[in-house]
């Protein structure tokens, strides 16, 4: 397969799962009973002719057919169209959250990547010995429980010390604050969200890690770089892990979509005003042009993150083009 | 000071009457009353009187500015409530129970303002008043084009400093996080004794008790009963509870034509299943203890409007035995009972996911006298009560639960034949209980009132049986120790102007 081919199929293959899943997603929220219409902060008591007006102005009096057309075709010009709730731009709807939800995740998965490299390199090194099974069973046994929980316990044990709701705090600007006091509020708001993630994600890099590298560390390569009399820390520098990436890189993009789907339960617990709040506040409003604009984003992440990994094979592993 | 309440979408009162905008509105837009407890106060008018045909209100208003300059005036107010009159079955449904009853709402001059009702009413019915929000009628108006639908798209709180005439304007605005309030310079009342207020949204329980407990938050407003669980007994907090306010109730579908089940209409089944409830376990398990047994369609709030005889059914589950037995239902193999058509009695209940532990207890407590109750999760709920298209023929109970406003005829208004396909969740109509109804209206005598208000709850709870109350939910507030005047039986101005550290 040559070069061009390769990337040629998987960029076909990514535009395709697009168009597919927005598809579905357009289709999972009409086959739901009810619609925004008959949502209760809309209309309570409101006369059926409103509800039609309502209907006509949101545009769910057309075909799903139409509807369908209209929304690929404005989705092709990048429009996601608008709210139905506020009727604001979904885009715009959108960006905010995922600006706030973009460092607290990505410093949680940053932080579990860190933790799990670490227990997972020592596991693999000090293979059959306690300094091998006890972080692992540990970090494990974090990775199992459910990640509200943890961040509930998190909530508990920092009461008081850290904030428990929120992402700054909203009176800080009445004491004319420096960058620095802003950076240090956001990053205080920050630490039990993240961490909740990070936790729960530590076991799952740990034992990926672990994994990979035991692998490699079976080699004959290995075998002959100890026969050379090297030192085990080099030899696990240099030969076993650049030989160990390819299933990290490949979980590391994958992480990725986690970024919108799982800062859902995380948020939610925090009161943080992410991503996932937002989504959450859209189901309950049956706000479906939010929500497939939503899920749409997540899908896309996921799409180019899957896409991202295919393509820095090339890099990690020239048996692909062969 | 930092107050838990719920969600904001927006002050604006056409498109959200969720309760955290609901109290948020308080803070920045006048009301002609407010109310402690169940009785009228002042606020933006001083003072009122009564024409002799005690139709007509007069109100005297105080003088007063918006924030950005413009007077405040009678014309505000008649501005507002017109749009509302004139979009009562659309874009003003969400708060058009504020005007139930008013024919025109009138500016006599800069300060005074006449409410003309259709007939005579009692004083108490001014406590609705207390939920009509003056708006800026210069801010609104621009929006009222399209029928009043882009009135539900309008976001005031876009151009900040919004434009307030409360004891506050608000500064900052963020839906899910804390929205912030300053005092508002030109508040013609009593200036508030705090210095900034922020409204924050938890969306976690155990947040919001951790954040009380560590000060960070002053009053979790109607934080409820998980939240006071959860802080028990910690110190520097306590929770404090006012008669409760809401109803959670089983409606019964009373339209005689319903094909199926025609023992549901007899107000003698219906009593066999109240009886067979245990409403104690129903309020420890979905309350935590903070409630009272369902006593009728009004709130303890109302105490005054409900009869002495009418009390919560107690709990006696052979008494209910004894009599679907009398009535002749035999149980069958699987210990249901059938009716005389040889129908099995079982019958679905609508209910809401939120709602699902009540359920399960209802369906436990009556397949104990040889009932069996499934639990139909309901996406609209209207829908669903009413179908096929508003004609009641499907159902066989509904739950439904309220938060009344202190004057009684807006909660049994639900009962009337003109509610019929909307929120008449008992598809019950009845000639007699509509008379009377509009009678209690008109009436201003308050112990004559008082008695027909009696009457239609005797009608509804007792001799049709159609609604089976269920539980009354406190409210419940948690609180800092370390401040004072925060009345939370309150609902106006003063409750967010009076509280004060110390």
């Amino acid at each position: 397969m040559s070069r061009v081919e390769y990337v040629a199929r998987r960029v076909l293959s990514a535009v395709v799962t697009v168009v597919l899943a927005a598809t579905i997603n357009f289709l999972i929220f009409r086959a739901a009973p009810g619609d925004a219409s008959t949502q209760y902060q809309m209309c309570r008591t409101c006369s059926a002719e409103f509800r039609d007006y309502l209907r006509e102005d949101l545009g769910l009096n057309r075909s799903v057919i139409e509807q369908y057309l209209i929304y690929m075709g404005d989705l092709f010009r990048g429009d996601l169209g608008h709210s139905f709730q506020t009727r604001a731009p979904v885009w715009d709807e959108l960006t905010g959250p995922l600006m706030n939800t973009l460092p607290m995740v990505g410093f949680g998965l940053l932080l579990g990547l860190v933790l799990g490299f670490a227990v997972g390199t020592m596991s693999a090194w000090r293979r059959g010995t306690v300094a091998d099974w006890a972080p692992l069973s540990g970090s494990m046994f974090l990775s199992v429980l459910p990640v509200q929980w943890i961040g509930l316990m998190l909530l508990l044990l920092f009461s008081g010390t850290l904030p428990s709701a929120g992402m700054s705090d909203p009176y800080l600007r009445f004491s004319d604050p420096s960058w620095w006091d802003t950076l240090v509020d956001r990053a205080e708001h920050m630490i039990l969200p993240s961490l909740a993630i990070g936790l729960a994600w530590c076991g799952v890099w740990a034992l990926i890690v672990r994994s990979a590298l035991v692998g490699s560390l079976g080699e004959d390569y290995i075998l002959t770089a100890r026969a050379k009399g090297l030192h085990s820390w080099r030899i696990m520098r240099r030969y076993a892990l650049p030989n160990s990436m390819l299933p990290i890189v490949t979980m590391l993009f994958l992480t990725f979509g986690y970024i919108v789907a799982g800062s859902l339960l995380v948020e939610t617990v925090f009161s943080y005003p992410g991503i996932g709040l937002e989504l959450y506040q859209a189901v309950q409003n049956r706000d479906y042009a939010l929500l497939q604009g939503g899920f749409l984003l997540l899908t896309v992440a996921i799409v180019l993150a899957n896409l991202l990994a295919d393509l820095l094979y090339f890099k990690l592993d020239p048996r692909i083009t062969r | 000071m930092t107050a838990a309440l719920g969600r904001l979408d927006t002050v604006n009162p056409f498109a959200d009457n969720l309760y955290g905008s609901w109290m948020a509105r308080q803070l920045v837009y006048p009301a002609l009353v407010q109310l402690k407890g169940t009785e009228l106060e002042p606020a933006w008018a001083e003072s009122w009187e009564v024409s002799d045909d005690g139709r007509s209100y007069t109100f005297h208003l105080q003088e007063g500015a918006w924030s950005d300059g413009t007077p405040l005036t009678a014309e505000d107010a008649a501005w507002t409530a017109q749009f509302e009159l004139d979009h009562l079955d659309g874009a003003a449904g969400l708060v058009s129970f504020a005007l139930e009853g008013v024919e025109s709402v009138e500016a006599v001059d800069e300060q005074t303002l006449t409410v003309t009702y259709t007939e005579p009413i009692a004083e108490d019915v001014l406590t609705l008043l207390a939920s009509f929000h003056v708006l800026p009628k210069h801010v609104y108006e621009p929006h009222a084009g399209n029928d009043g639908g882009d009135m539900l798209a309008f976001r005031p709180e876009s151009e900040l400093p919004l434009v307030s005439a409360g004891p506050f304007t608000m500064t900052e605005f963020d839906s899910d996080g804390t929205t912030i309030f300053e005092p508002n310079e030109g508040y013609y009342g009593e200036p508030p004794a705090v210095d900034v207020i922020g409204l924050q949204v938890f969306q976690n329980n155990e947040g919001l008790a951790q954040a009380l407990q560590a000060g960070d938050v002053v009053w979790g407003y109607n934080a409820g009963s998980s939240v006071a669980e959860s802080v028990g007994g910690a110190s520097g907090v306590s929770v404090e509870t006012a008669p409760s306010q809401e109803v959670g109730m089983v409606n019964i579908n009373s339209n005689p034509d319903k094909p199926d089940h025609p023992e549901l209409q007899d107000p003698a089944v219906r009593e066999a299943m109240s009886l067979a409830i245990e409403r104690d376990e129903v309020i420890e398990v979905e309350l935590d203890g903070f409630g009272e047994p369902g006593r009728s369609v009004l709130a303890p709030f109302q105490e005054r409007w409900i009869p002495e005889d009418i009390q919560a059914d107690p709990y006696d589950p052979d008494e209910a035995n004894r009599i679907l037995d009398d009535l002749g239902y035999e149980r069958g193999s699987d210990g249901i009972r059938t009716n005389a058509d040889g129908e099995r009695m079982s019958y679905e209940i609508v209910v809401w996911e939120e709602i699902n532990r009540v359920a399960e207890i209802l369906q436990k407590n009556l397949a104990d006298v040889g009932i069996e109750l499934t639990p139909d999760i309901a996406a609209d709920y209207t829908a669903t009560v009413t179908a096929p298209d508003g004609e009641y023929l499907d159902f066989d109970m509904a739950f439904s639960y309220w938060s009344l406003s202190p004057e009684p005829g807006g909660m049994l208004r639900i009962y009337s034949c003109d509610s019929w396909g909307s929120v008449n969740f008992a598809g019950y109509c009845d000639d007699e209980y509509d008379t009377v109804l509009d009678q209690q209206r008109g009436t201003v005598d308050e112990a004559e009132r008082t008695a027909l208000i009696g009457r239609l709850q005797e009608m509804l709870v007792r001799e049709a049986r159609a609604v089976l109350p269920l539980y009354h939910a406190e409210t419940v507030h948690v609180v800092s120790d370390g401040w004072s005047g925060i009345e939370i039986d309150r609902f106006g101005p003063a409750l967010w102007t009076n509280p004060h550290q110390g």
